[in-house]
């Protein structure tokens, strides 16, 4: 294991708490996201937008207005990042590698 | 490794606060299992219907197949129906393997069912008026029995996820 699974766009607690999610959901509505990571309307868009950026998650916008619906889900690539990600961060916790300047390329 | 890595990490171990992130991670990879609005009362007894119509149709237009197969292809949409609409009244669903508590209640609920199943079609073999009335009074009362399950798996799930 080693420090270059860490994902600096995961990483962010709010950002792996909503990756947490969404991997283990087919998909999400904003509301649902929003209630349940304590986050504002402009916070979460702001979140789900970067990790939309980094290729992490798909959007789907349906409707305008009052009615409309935003719902995330999980890419490929997300959950690949999400998973190498998470192994990296549990393996600092076990002990398993130690971060230092001599890994810094 | 570049630096923003290395800062990174260097702030979230000073902060110490590495084993809260994946607590909170943890907690809301649980959330679509265990966040869920009230189920309304009339859901039991309607999956007990469902299940009786099942068998009455069966029992009663299995021979038919004209009459047959319209019915049991619109129940198996009204499955579909049932999953779309859950779906937007919670606002998500829930994908792969459950926490281990709600794991152990599903499969108690999958082996009731099967047992259930076994006793319809042995039922159904003398009546299918008979095997409708016990498929719909099992599965209710088999549901109202997972439901309460599954809310005590729930709260076993956010104790132990703090």
């Amino acid at each position: 294991m080693s420090h270059h699974e860490l994902d600096p766009v995961i990483h962010a607690p709010k950002r792996l708490a909503a990756m947490a999610l969404l991997v283990h959901a087919s998909s999400a509505d904003f509301p649902f996201l929003r209630d349940h990571l304590g986050l504002s309307d402009s916070d979460l868009s702001k979140q789900m937008a970067e990790l939309s950026r980094a290729g992490y998650v798909g959007v789907d916008k349906r409707g305008r207005g009052p009615g409309s619906t935003t719902t995330y889900r999980v890419t490929r690539a997300g959950r690949q990042a999400y998973a190498a990600h998470r192994a990296a961060l549990e393996a600092i916790l076990d002990g398993d590698v130690v971060p230092g300047p001599t890994e810094v390329s | 490794m570049n630096w923003k890595v290395l800062r990174m990490l260097s702030g979230m171990e000073s902060n110490g606060n590495l084993h809260e992130t994946l607590r909170a991670a943890d907690r809301a990879a649980a959330a679509p299992w265990v966040d869920y609005p009230p189920t309304p009362w009339w859901h039991y007894p309607c999956f007990g219907l469902w299940a009786a119509a099942m068998v009455v149709t069966y029992g009663a237009f299995h021979d038919h197949v004209v009459v047959f197969l319209p019915c049991y292809l619109a129940l198996i949409a009204l499955v579909g129906v049932y999953i779309v609409w859950q779906r937007r009244r919670r606002g998500v669903s829930p994908y792969g393997w459950p926490p281990r508590e709600v794991r152990v209640v599903c499969g108690w609920y999958l082996a009731g069912y099967l047992v259930l199943y076994g006793i319809v079609v042995a039922v159904m073999v003398w009546s299918w008026a008979c095997a409708a009335a016990v498929a719909f009074a099992a599965s209710t009362a088999g549901l109202v029995w997972f439901e309460a399950g599954y809310a005590r798996a729930v709260r076993r799930v956010r104790s132990r996820l703090g």
